[in-house]
């Protein structure tokens, strides 16, 4: 096989790396550009050896250059004593609930005549789920009436059993909304959109209650599949009625037993599916470590296939463009580099930034400024950016003829109603400017400047977020279970709607609340809520980070 | 007094965050509280009647004051 081969005598990568950084540097670092050789030389003599001592300096620079853009991206480490708290915070919930459990019957639905049978349920997450999730229940799945845009209304509800069961109490409260992933504020019941795909309903009806490979297709769904591989820069794109399904379902008729995958460590759930339904080998480096995963292609490459140490059929390296509970932005560029020194594919799933990163708004290749071509297989979702439902692959025509003919979800899910494609097709029609206002350019430097305002404001609050600085995505370390939600509570009765994220979505020393921005917000909205952040902060300890803070005024 | 309260209710809050308290029905919160504080107690009442002479001791051990008569930690452990 090549790729083996490949290893040894492309030492020169690295240099092809500093070149290629060069190349995406300029939009974002214009500023600092490095010195190039050709201005020295010419000021000193042509010496060779000259040369190559700028050659050198100029590595060391660009490395530099390299370790400053790192910089934007920040992984504050806890207090030690957090991290002990925290634990023992732990060591309470289960030792109290394992008592409770032991004294009283939990008042949850028990099966009856099954002596002798397995249970059904794992016992752990039972105890799990009734015993320690249970008591911040009513943190979580909250029900709203209404369009969760910069505001959602809250039904409220109470519990009177400590979070068995809970009732309405008939009233609402109206808050706003920081947990949707409403990234250019599309989320709307009024405006073009909207209007676009009450119009839809009436045209196409409700559902086509059909697979795209049957009855399913309308003019909609080709006429979106075109402006979805226009909008990416790809050859071709196909769609499907929802995104989860789109990396679940067609992963396993991508790969097979026999490839290698070389997975982010913090992919998401849907991508996990499709690899364990794919039967590949797979193989999980470091959240966005280039080391790691370098090192990990290579020895798998050395190595070959597990059992016979066959070369692999095929490489692919599966990421996603902005991770939704770490908020970091992948390194594609160099990603895109170790793609091509060692040949491997790539799967990016852009859910979180098609629409919300790059200048306009076209998803990660769009913020490095790379070709879409490298790419070898894009995927998102219209879930976030479109205020709609679905998701799609872009690439080249002979992959996409290759799923419209081989994958599950096109041929065995029921195609995207008419509204919601209508709806996508107008909210990107908007995106790139295709309708004759600027109002998508607007939306874009809207979530831009808002992202940027609240991280920096956060930043000066001292609260810990993670994440790249551009991503608008921020997650807030709080560590410790009973914070979460201590925080989500409080906030709700600031009128602030908040998501928490703990055990065992997250590891169990990193309890969090994630913020979405969004382009709808306004900065009165954040800076009341950032005001909101900073009281609390004082009173429940959330001003966690080390980090010296600037006392200037950000201006937004 | 206004700030004294207030001290020790954001004390109490961030105790209660800590051990989860804030979580726990009443029942749990008070198995909890005593549980806490009885060791608490415990160790406090411990240290005061046993730390002074074990400490004699241990100084004693290292040589650093010779001029007291050997009494304290052997004494209670008889
Ligand atoms: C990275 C990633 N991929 C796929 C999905 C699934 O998208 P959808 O909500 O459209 O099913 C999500 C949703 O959270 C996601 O974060």
């Amino acid at each position: 096989m090549k790729k083996s081969n490949d290893v040894l005598p492309r030492t020169n990568g690295i240099i092809q790396a500093y070149g290629f950084i060069n190349g995406y540097g300029n939009s974002h670092t214009s500023n600092d550009k490095p010195v190039t050789i050709d201005n020295y030389t010419s000021k000193t003599s042509a010496n060779a050896k000259f040369k190559d001592q700028f050659v050198l300096l100029q590595k060391t620079f660009l490395d530099h250059n390299k370790a400053k853009k790192k910089s934007k991206e920040s992984f504050e480490e806890a207090p030690l004593i957090t991290a002990c708290l925290t634990y023992l915070g732990f060591y309470f919930l289960m030792i109290i609930g394992y008592l409770n459990q032991l004294f009283f019957v939990p008042k949850v639905a028990t099966e009856k005549n099954r002596d002798g049978y397995v249970p059904l349920y794992d016992a752990f997450e039972r105890f799990y789920s009734c015993y320690v999730y249970r008591r911040v229940k009513d943190c979580w799945n909250r029900p709203i009436c209404s369009v969760p845009s910069d505001t959602l209304v809250l039904k409220d509800r109470i519990t009177n059993d400590y979070g068995w069961t809970f009732e309405f109490t008939g009233t609402r409260t109206k808050c706003i909304n920081l947990g949707s992933y409403n990234y250019l504020g599309f989320a709307q019941n009024s405006g073009p959109c909207a209007e676009d795909s009450i119009q839809a309903i009436g045209k196409y009806g409700i559902s086509t209650s059909s697979t795209r490979r049957e009855l399913g297709t309308n003019t909609l769904h080709n006429e979106l599949e075109v402006l979805t591989a226009q909008f990416l820069g790809a050859e071709d794109a196909i769609v499907f009625g929802m995104g989860f399904a789109t990396n679940a379902l067609n992963l396993p008729s991508l790969i097979s037993p026999g490839c290698l995958v070389v997975s982010d460590e913090k992919n998401h759930a849907s991508i996990i599916l499709g690899l364990r339904l794919s039967g590949a080998t797979v193989k999980v480096y470091e959240h966005n470590n280039m080391k790691s995963l370098e090192q990990v292609i290579e020895k798998s490459i050395v190595n070959g296939q597990t059992l016979n140490g066959k070369p692999w059929k095929k490489i692919l390296i599966i990421l996603e463009g902005v991770f939704s509970m770490e908020g970091s932005i992948v390194k594609l560029p160099e990603i895109v580099d170790i793609k091509k020194k060692y040949g491997t594919y790539i799967y990016l799933d852009e859910a979180h930034s098609v629409g919300a990163t790059g200048p306009n708004g076209r998803g990660i290749t769009d913020y490095y400024g790379i070709d879409p071509k490298d790419i070898d297989i894009m995927m998102g979702t219209f879930t976030k950016s479109f205020g709609s439902a679905g998701g799609y692959i872009a690439g080249s025509k002979n992959l996409i003829d290759y799923l419209r003919t081989n994958s599950h979800a096109h041929c065995y899910a029921s195609s995207m109603a008419p509204a919601v494609a209508q709806q996508i097709l107008t909210s990107m029609k908007i995106i790139m400017g295709l309708d004759g206002t600027d109002e998508g350019k607007q939306r874009i430097d809207q979530l831009a400047r808002n992202t940027r305002y609240f991280r920096k404001r956060l930043a000066q609050i001292g609260v810990i977020t993670y994440g790249h600085e551009d991503s608008p995505v921020v997650p807030m370390l709080v560590y410790l279970f009973s914070k979460i939600g201590a925080v989500v509570r409080t906030l709700t009765k600031r009128k602030i709607a908040v998501v928490g994220a703990g055990f065992p979505a997250t590891p169990i020393m990193e309890g969090r609340i994630r913020f979405c921005l969004s382009a709808a917000h306004t900065r009165e909205q954040l800076d009341y809520f950032l005001q909101a952040i900073d009281e609390i902060g004082s009173t429940l300890g959330l001003k966690y980070s080390r980090k010296p803070q600037d006392a200037e005024t950000i201006e937004y | 007094m206004d700030t004294i309260k207030k001290w020790f209710s954001l004390l109490y809050l961030r105790y209660e965050i800590v051990t989860c308290a804030s979580m726990f029905e009443p029942w749990e919160k008070i198995f909890i509280n005593v549980v806490i504080f009885s060791s608490l107690l415990l160790l406090i009442v411990s240290s005061c009647i046993f730390l002074p002479n074990y400490l004699s001791y241990l100084l004693e051990l290292f040589g650093l004051t010779s001029d007291r008569p050997d009494t304290g930690f052997r004494e209670i452990k008889t």
